[in-house]
């Protein structure tokens, strides 16, 4: 029988889906905003500069994402607890930087090795100054990469749920957690209401994506 | 427009190992067009960044009228640089383009839009002002580039090849453009070419480098008719180096004794060089440095006819007026002479040693 009784009770207003989308979307947005904020100037040095050892502190970034997050977890679950990290947005976000940054780390040292960065010795020359070089050069040309390297944080930390789960200490209810917990329920219908609260926020921004990942970045074209 | 003097004082840049540009000194008079020329690779764009205040020297300094900039970074120093690739912002119109340096200085929007539209029509291109810089021919690029670095009113021009990557015709228009716009402004312009051709066309002097360091600076004439050492003759295409050794004004060549001019350079081994266009067929009586040889070869080159001589067992080049009455035939033997006023001397011997420079 087809019925909306499981939507009505995961889209109730005082159902727990929308706490769980809230903390979902705070933790992801700050993940992205924190990953790119380290993979802007790490991807610029490992896609502009060559300099010894290089190919080593790439595979270096690489390591979080070869090393299983639970084994990275518990270790880190000791050590949050003394800072007070522990059961935290804080403390989620930035355990979830763990895997997320990397992946932007890397889409940016690829646009990064293909900009050329005589653009911004051209606008210095023009009389632009350090943060109008970046705001009118610099990030106009890696638009795209940014818009990928952040879809690619926000769909990391979105999917979290090991690590979410172990720092979060319930505290920190994220749909992945929530989904979890309803599923082991075992009621298939409220669970897959859920699932799909939980899929269309990606498949949207993947959409807006996607039409990035095909044009590439002015600068990084050498016209 | 404001015209600047510019003193190179010992200008130099390494990184690491590579030592791009080597005590380099030069004096750039305002309101002049000055050249530097060089092989790729041997340090021009390097200094041009310098200038331009976008790569600090590791010693040295750099003076507008006097004052050192070398504490006056990039944005402030007025110097902006128009590189080979015109490096328009794509996600700008030309108009935008244009105005950027402005934009930059915050001048007030009508004021901007006025001084963007009088560069636009400086530079013939009023009328694609709405244009993106990728709807644009490479000509047309360069030329908006051009307008972008004038309009802020620069005190020094820096230009970085900005006629390598034109075709043949637009070259000719681009340095028109150059010789005008530097005209009718004024501007103190310093042009970075690896065209010898470029620099004696549009500049008033010409700085030759070479591996980072001046080889020799001058009007253009003096690079053809004065080369400072045998690389700067073979640079500029001389095509006559005979060996010898000289005394006073006297070379001892296998030619006999010739006379050179007196201010010439070196004594002891020298090579002597002269203008295929100055050599003398024919000579008479009376004349110095006269020797016969024989044609060996006769070309007919549209403006000129080439002709290859070989006399004492040396190989010389003449070039002479195609409408020369005698026909210079294979085989021939010519009394030949080689004018003392246009014989000049050089060291036989590179005085610096050489050095790779791997960056440019």
């Amino acid at each position: 029988m087809w019925s909306t009784r499981a939507w009505g009770i995961v889209l109730a207003t005082d159902s727990a889906t929308w706490k769980a989308l809230g903390w979902s979307i705070a933790v992801a947005t700050a993940v992205t905003a924190l990953s790119l904020l380290v993979a802007v100037p790490a991807g610029r040095v490992l896609g502009l500069r060559s300099f010894r050892g290089k190919r080593a502190l790439e595979f270096l970034v690489l390591t979080p994402l070869l090393v299983p997050a639970v084994a990275v977890a518990i270790g880190l679950d000791i050590t949050f607890i003394r800072l007070g990290l522990s059961g935290t947005f804080w403390g989620v976000v930035l355990v979830h930087l763990i895997p997320a940054a990397p992946y932007a780390v890397l889409v940016l040292a690829g646009v990064f090795a293909n900009y050329d960065a005589d653009f911004e010795a051209q606008a210095r020359t023009l009389g632009a100054g350090p943060l109008s070089v970046f705001r009118h050069v610099t990030m106009p040309a890696i638009m795209p990469g940014l818009i990928v390297a952040g879809f690619f944080a926000f769909i990391v930390s979105w999917s979290q749920y090991v690590l979410t789960l172990q720092i979060g200490g319930g505290k920190v209810l994220t749909l992945p957690v929530l989904l979890v917990s309803t599923a082991s329920g075992g009621d298939v219908a409220i669970t897959g209401a859920l699932t799909i609260v939980y899929a269309l926020p990606v498949v949207i921004l993947l959409g807006v994506a996607s039409r990035h990942v095909v044009r590439a970045g002015w600068g990084t074209t050498g016209t | 427009m404001r015209t600047t003097r510019v003193d190179l004082v010992g200008l130099t840049k390494h990184y690491g190992s590579a030592h791009p540009v080597e005590d380099f000194s030069l004096t750039i008079e305002p309101g002049r067009v000055t050249a530097l020329l060089g092989p790729s690779g041997s340090g021009k764009t390097t200094l041009l960044k310098m200038i331009a205040g976008v790569l600090q020297p590791t010693s040295g300094d750099i003076r507008f009228d006097g004052e050192s900039v070398l504490d006056l970074p990039a944005p402030e120093r007025d110097a902006p640089m128009v590189f080979h690739n015109a490096l328009l912002f794509p996600h700008l119109t030309v108009e935008d383009n244009v105005g950027f340096g402005l934009r930059m200085r915050k001048t007030p929007p009508t004021e901007r839009s006025r001084r963007v539209a009088e560069m636009l029509e400086l530079v013939s291109l009023q009328d694609l002002g709405t244009r993106r810089p990728d709807q644009l021919s490479g000509g047309q690029q360069q030329r908006v580039a051009l307008a972008r670095a004038l309009v802020i009113a620069p005190r020094l021009l820096l230009l970085d090849e900005p006629l390598a990557n034109l075709d043949p015709d637009l070259r000719g228009e681009m340095r028109e453009l150059l010789l005008t716009v530097q005209r009718s402004l004024g501007l103190t312009i310093l042009l970075v070419t690896h065209d010898q051709e470029d620099a004696i066309v549009i500049a008033d002097q010409v700085a030759l480098i070479r591996s980072g360091s001046l080889v020799q600076e001058g009007v253009p004439r003096d690079f053809f008719e004065r080369p400072a050492s045998a690389w700067v003759a073979t640079f500029f295409g001389a095509a006559n180096l005979i060996q010898g050794e000289r005394t006073k004004s006297e070379v001892v060549t296998p030619l006999g004794r010739l006379r050179v001019m007196s201010e010439s350079p070196a004594m002891g081994p020298v090579l002597v060089t002269i203008r295929p266009e100055a050599v003398v067929l024919d000579a008479v009586e009376g004349q110095a440095n006269t020797f016969q040889g024989r044609v060996i070869a006769a070309e007919f080159r549209g403006t000129h006819i080439r002709i290859q001589l070989t006399a004492g067992g040396v190989d010389l080049e003449a070039a002479i007026p195609v409408d020369d009455a005698k026909g210079h035939a294979v085989g021939d033997t010519v009394r030949v002479a080689l004018p003392p006023d246009k014989l000049w001397s050089l060291p036989a011997k590179e005085k610096r040693p050489l050095r790779p420079t791997p960056r440019s």
